[in-house]
């Protein structure tokens, strides 16, 4: 036998999980065309994925980012960034179809902002005569461009932001100054290295007075050769846990004189002698930042559904102990702990997906209104975008923890592309709005909302149940069998977000009354807060979850899958924070005790279908990189083989023997004990 | 204006140098009670200084955080030898070398060679064999390391495959992987490093087997490293952390080793292949514990570090408003923010007594070993594999709240969380997997259960399963019975109790019904879990309530360290609460009062907050944190740090030239 010859990889789909792929009671290609929005998007992606896929350097750029120096590794980013300039141009990519190649290919590159951010401010911020200037050059690639808000000392709260920019009417230039080491921006991607252009968000001032933030386009490095100009102090950040894919970077500016019409000016102008006028509210600006944190709701779903596809298939293929001393080894998705683990990371998959497409359509039909000028569901969009993101991004995260963890010490490897997941998941929590003070947002206008209703206002959207009146609730679970009910879920997450509340809001208004300052008040309640914030997200998601499968038009097999799953996604929640639900009375302590039975009943329903649910997802081998999760389940041969990519087994003696090691040995052989 | 430059301001910044001056308590007192004495404390710094004077320690941060993974075990090669050398110069003691690698926080290239290598074969060789290897090995001339984890199996140690066959023949044996899940695969220092291993493999004399032994094998020359014939030996590639290890893989193909290489103390195989044991070794075992016990220590140094760099960053950013006539407050003030670390705090002094407590219980047990007594050593399996679970469970989330707490900026390598919070990772996994861990506990646990429900009298942790639970009343009538540190002990006691009972009683129930034992379990594991994990609580709130009480100390350190177990019980239980309102350890109006003063103690110990974590005293190289280091300058540090970063060595990147200039070329001349 050839013991050194292992690691070829077999050309079969390992049994174990073929086993799996044959016991699924659905179609798997069904519940796909549902997630990607229908057979055609379904084909749209595989040719997309067939086009990217085709090019060795996207197949590569895995192993660059696990093996690599950061530095190479962003150096293979600038050329990913430019080969999907040129696809994006020659095949005249639709958002939609660019949406899609950027999730395939990990969302991010080392230019990524210049189309998500630079391109879109411009459209939204410029007026057309800017726009001919700028936006035509930013589409030909003449320029190249970010967006630079958030400073080393703030970030979320913008108010506090310091950069400056002073007009002078005697040239007709503002002045962009950083004033402080505080006031450096910091973080704005593709900015560090790669940018030749940023809109640089400052404080105007002009005649003395301050006029709140405004954009301004600021040239960083020169056209011809890329160097940075006089008075720029440009870089990058550094090493971070992950995306290193992007040159995040800092911006000091020492006295940089741009010309007056660097403002962008289509809702606020300066005339040449410094008058400040404001045509319109910055809203149209506001709606940007709401759309990013869609996005990364989507983002959410991807690294959910992606963490879980590698946790489940690899649970199918790892035989570990025994469950029947008989027996061999069980595969330890068979253990109910392991599914513990997995399967609330499966339901939270398709709850997000369901609860974000439901997003997305609230915020297109928003978008519409706010072009013609209608700002009404503004704050109602708001809301439900802050909570979505902050939900999302933090369970998520925890999820994937929780399956990375669940795959035991192999989890650990870069190979197994799950640590990965982890390290490009754990900023999502902080960026575009840090998640705690999203949730205070979220709370800031359910207490308002709260107050409305009492005020005896009829109340709509995602906060109608405020005016609902609940006297006498009564909980909708009387056996086992009606915890099934997700009508029943649904109203028992409202009465305890109702509840949860209704507690927070009497709190704060007793500490008022007892003459605390409001801010005080606040802050005496803001944990209470949170928690009413999130008690409120929960049920939105829930109801979403529900509403979705409810509605859905698709075959009784699938459908019978889905309610298991979102079932389970209730319960499971309820469980996980029995303690909220018992203490609002929600639900008794022997409604607590059906519950646990029915989660540990679903645990068992869903494990049948669970690879097939995973297998719905349809990520491409290479969009996983995953030795752990590939589709054919050789996760032993390909962890072995993906060795052979690390430098460190290029030679068989590391040059540290050399360098370090022998004379060590020699100097310690010379040497007396 | 003056130009913004990345120099450190030399003082400390004011609201740093503010919150330690309203500490009510002195930090050195404090210190010397975490390191176990002044004297502890003197060594510990006298360490740290002949250490961090040489410059490479500093070197080593920035190949850490820039190098290629190569570079970087290239480094920690060149770290290990360095501290080697110091060793034996200084003729270092078993706990001055720990201190030393717990300053030096990651692990060293050849770690294994001391920590594994030579305590096994200390542990496992005969007399003969010590002095010929032992030797060897204390004068680096052979290096080592403990292979013992397959592709295929880990925590369950049956399943290992690799072969070991008797051939009497040659009087040898015949080491083999027989399948690609047999290959050895996670070993510390086996990649790249080591020349020997120890290699566990089933022992197979005329085609019986005879369990697993363990075995010396060389795997590469001592002349020049290279790999022996028939072996196969490398790196099984990068981590999310830990890459100062070459963590290996090594595949064995009828590797012949003399039959004098099994190490034999515990077993013997006669030249004529006659097997002889003594019973399986109950000294090795002793080590698997060992190193649990040991892992609830670095749980405390994970977030203890953690809390350090949180809390100090917390109280230098300011950001927003709380009053509106106000400037921007630290962000420590926020209820919200408070909520996200004081509960890291907390946890570092309890996990601190805890694994105080759990080692001397460990030193004991093992004194006995020594004796040949091994009647505790049940009763330290299960605590350790319980605390082992808990400690790094609890740390590793805590750790990533505290992360989050520091918002971006906790992100940045810099900042040193992220890796803190990967270097902690696998200890969830190592050393017996938490889920196994509590599981084996929660057999052990039903076990004690069943003997205390037929009368038998309980010692130990588990003393409490004989309880009556007719006779609990829940000890807190009143908001200020809940700060009665005994009261809140008695709580986590029948939680604990309430969940072991139910949980065996449903076990039974369905084996009663006619399940056979294994389905019973597997249906029930969860809960099992669950009671684990309600056990370990209370153990750990009990240590933390008896380190205190039993503290000889200022009045000022007693009250802020009373008021933070106080806070971490409280916080326990709010948490849980479904769990302790299901068991009726607590009712509504108690968990009312429980979240009420779980609130208010937020508001006591953030005063006292900075110096809880100045008395850890980790030095800055340690934390190697911008954001945590003492002198509170996060901002000019975390600038400064961008220096050291290569990308930042020149205005423009090679990929400039390489790809973007042709790019934009290329553009500008086609049309739009």
């Amino acid at each position: 036998m050839s013991y050194l010859e292992f690691g070829a990889i077999p050309l079969q789909v390992n049994p174990d999980l073929q086993e799996e792929r044959d016991q699924a009671s659905f179609h798997v290609t069904e519940l796909t065309h549902i997630i990607d929005g229908g057979a055609e998007k379904t084909q749209l992606r595989k040719r997309l994925e067939k086009l990217i896929y085709s090019d060795p350097d996207f197949r590569r750029f895995p192993d660059v980012r696990t093996f690599g120096t950061k530095s190479e590794f962003y150096g293979a980013s600038v050329l990913k960034s430019i080969k999907l300039f040129q696809l994006r141009k020659e095949h005249q990519w639709t958002d939609e179809e660019s949406d899609i190649v950027h999730s395939l290919v990990d969302h991010g590159h080392a230019l990524g902002l210049h189309h998500a951010m630079f391109i879109p401010a411009l459209e939204r911020l410029a007026t057309d005569e800017q726009k001919a200037k700028w936006l035509t050059i930013a589409k030909q690639y003449k320029i190249l461009g970010t967006y630079a808000q958030t400073e080393l000392g703030h970030g979320t709260y913008l108010q506090g932001l310091e950069t400056t920019a002073t007009y002078d009417p005697g040239t007709q230039e503002f002045i962009l100054n950083t004033p402080t080491i505080s006031a450096m921006k910091w973080w704005p991607g593709s900015l560090g290295k790669s940018s030749n252009y940023a809109i640089v968000l400052a404080t105007l001032i002009t005649r003395g007075k301050r006029h709140g933030m405004h954009p301004f386009v600021v040239q960083l490095r020169s056209l011809e050769d890329h160097q940075p100009l006089p008075g720029i102090k440009v870089g990058e950040i550094g090493a971070k846990m992950g995306t290193l894919s992007t040159d995040n970077g800092y911006l000091i500016l020492n006295n940089i004189r741009i010309l007056r019409e660097n403002m962008l000016m289509k809702n606020a102008q300066v005339s040449p002698d410094g008058t400040f006028t404001a045509s319109a509210p910055n809203q149209a600006n506001y709606a940007t930042m709401v759309l990013l944190r869609v996005r990364i709701s989507e983002f959410a779903y991807t690294n959910i559904s992606k963490a879980v596809t590698i946790g489940i298939r690899y649970s199918a293929v790892r035989r570990q102990s025994k469950l029947d001393p008989e027996e061999k080894e069980a595969k330890i998705l068979e253990y109910q702990t392991q599914q513990y683990k997995l399967f609330p990371g499966l339901a939270l998959a398709y709850a997000i997906l369901f609860s974000t497409k439901l997003l997305k359509k609230k915020y297109r039909e928003a978008q519409t209104e706010i072009m013609k000028g209608n700002l009404q569901s503004l704050p109602e969009l708001h809301c439900e975008t802050s909570g979505s993101k902050a939900f999302c991004t933090e369970h998520m995260l925890k999820e994937v923890e929780i399956i990375r963890q669940s795959c035991g010490g192999h989890g650990y490897l870069a190979a197994s592309g799950i640590g990965m997941m982890t390290s490009s998941s754990a900023p999502l929590v902080t960026v575009e709005g840090e998640n705690t003070v999203m949730y205070l947002q979220v709370a800031r206008y359910l207490l308002k909302r709260f107050s409305n209703a009492k005020s005896g206002e009829q109340i709509e959207g995602c906060t109608s149940y405020l005016s609902m009146n609940h006297a006498p609730y009564l909980c909708p679970f009387l056996s086992e069998k009606d915890c099934r009910n997700l009508s029943s879920l649904c109203d028992v997450y409202r009465y305890r977000a109702f509840i949860v509340i209704s507690r927070v809001v009497r709190t704060v208004q007793t500490d008022i009354k007892d003459g605390l300052p409001q801010h005080d008040a606040f802050n005496k309640n803001l944990v209470h807060l949170v928690r009413a914030a999130r008690a409120h997200c929960y049920f939105n998601v829930v109801k979403d979850f529900a509403e979705a499968v409810k509605e859905l038009d698709a075959s009784i097999q699938i459908c019978t899958v889905l309610i298991s799953l979102c079932c389970f996604f209730a319960v499971h929640g309820i469980v996980e924070n029995s303690g909220d639900f018992l203490q609002t009375q929600t639900i008794g302590v022997e409604q607590l005790k059906w519950l646990k039975n029915l989660q540990t009943s679903l645990l068992a329903e869903i494990r049948p279908n669970a690879v097939a649910l995973v297998d719905a997802f349809d990520y491409h081998d290479i969009t996983l990189t995953s030795a752990l999760g590939s589709y054919d389940g050789n996760a032993y041969e390909r962890l072995y083989q993906s060795t052979e990519k690390d430098s460190m087994n290029s030679q068989e003696v590391h040059s540290s023997y050399h360098t370090y090691l022998k004379p060590f040995i020699q100097e310690m052989n010379k040497a007396k004990l | 204006m003056s130009e913004i430059t990345s120099s450190i301001p030399l003082q400390i910044n004011p609201d740093l140098q503010e919150e330690r001056d309203k500490a009510s308590f002195n930090v050195t007192e404090l210190t010397h009670i975490i390191y176990g004495g002044i004297e502890k404390t003197k060594k510990r710094k006298r360490l740290e200084k002949l250490l961090f004077s040489d410059p490479f320690f500093q070197e080593y941060q920035n190949v850490r955080a820039f190098g290629s993974r190569s570079e970087y075990y290239a480094a920690s090669v060149k770290k290990s030898t360095k501290i080697f050398k110091l060793r034996r110069q200084h003729k270092w003691t078993d706990e001055e070398y720990e201190t030393v690698l717990d300053i030096c926080h990651d692990d060293l290239a050849l770690t294994l060679h001391h920590t594994m290598f030579i305590p096994a074969l200390e542990r496992l060789a005969t007399e003969d064999q010590k002095s010929k290897w032992l030797t060897l090995a204390k004068q680096y001339k052979i290096i080592g390391t403990y292979a013992q984890t397959e592709l295929g199996h880990g925590t369950y140690l049956q399943g290992l495959e690799t072969t070991a066959t008797y051939d009497p023949q040659t009087r040898e044996f015949v080491m083999n992987t027989p399948t690609l899940s047999a290959m050895k695969w996670w070993p510390g220092s086996l990649g790249k490093s080591s020349n020997h291993a120890l290699v566990l493999a089933t022992l197979i004399i005329s085609g019986k087997k005879y369990g697993m032994h363990p075995f010396l094998v060389q795997l590469r020359s001592m002349d020049d490293h290279k790999v022996l014939p028939g072996v196969r030996v490398g790196d099984i590639g990068a981590k999310m952390g830990g890459n100062s290890v070459d963590n290996g893989y090594l595949i064995l193909d009828n590797v012949r080793i003399p039959r004098n290489n099994m190490l034999m103390k515990n077993a013997q195989v006669s030249p004529d292949g006659k097997f002889v044991t003594r019973g399986p070794s109950k000294a090795n075992y002793a080590t698997m514990m060992l190193i649990r016990v040991q892992i609830c220590t670095m749980a405390y140094q994970v977030v203890s570090s953690g809390a350090t760099i949180g809390i100090r960053y917390s109280a230098v950013r300011r950001q927003s408003k709380l009053d509106p006539q106000d400037r921007e407050p630290k962000i420590l003030e926020y209820q919200t923010q408070q909520y996200k670390i004081f509960p890291g705090l907390a946890m570092s002094y309890a996990f601190l007594f805890a694994s105080r407590s759990l080692t001397r219980k460990y030193e004991e047990a093992f004194a006995e070993i020594q004796r040949g007594d091994f009647k505790s050593l049940p009763e330290l399996h299960c605590l350790s594999s319980g605390l082992k679970s808990f400690c790094s469970e609890h740390s590793v989330r805590q750790v990533e709240i505290i992360r989050q707490s520091c918002g971006g900026h906790g992100y940045l390598n810099a900042a040193g969380l992220g890796m803190l919070v990967n270097a902690a990772a696998p200890m969830i996994t190592v050393e017996g997997e938490n889920t196994v861990m509590y599981l084996q506990l929660a057999r052990y646990i039903l076990k004690r259960f069943a003997g205390a429900m037929s009368g038998q009298q309980l010692d130990g942790s588990t003393s409490y399963l004989s309880m009556d639970p007719a006779t609990y009343v829940c000890p807190v009538m009143s908001e200020t019975d809940c700060r009665n540190l005994t009261a809140l002990c008695d709580i986590y006691r029948y939680r604990s109790y309430m969940t072991v009972c139910r949980v065996a009683r449903q076990v039974q129930h369905d084996m009663e019904s006619d399940m056979p034992q294994h389905v019973a379990i597997n249906k029930n594991l969860v809960d099992l879990v669950r009671a684990a994990k309600a056990h370990s609580y209370y153990i750990v709130v009990k240590d933390f309530v008896e380190g205190v009480d039993a503290l000889v100390a200022s009045a000022p350190v007693i009250k802020v360290l009373r008021t933070l177990c106080c806070f971490y019980a409280a916080h326990g239980i709010a948490e849980y609460s479904g769990d302790f309102l299901e068991s009726e350890a607590v009712g509504l109006h108690q968990l009312k009062w429980i979240k009420n003063l779980q609130v208010s103690l937020l508001g006591e110990i953030r005063p006292d907050a900075v110096a809880l974590v100045d008395a850890f005293d980790y030095h800055d190289i340690t934390l190697s944190s911008a954001l945590g280091c003492y002198d509170g300058n996060a901002y000019e540090r975390l600038f400064k740090s961008t220096e050291n970063d290569p990308m930042n060595k020149e205005e423009v990147h090679p990929s400039y030239y390489q790809y973007l200039k042709p790019f934009m070329e290329e553009m500008n001349k086609s049309k739009l």
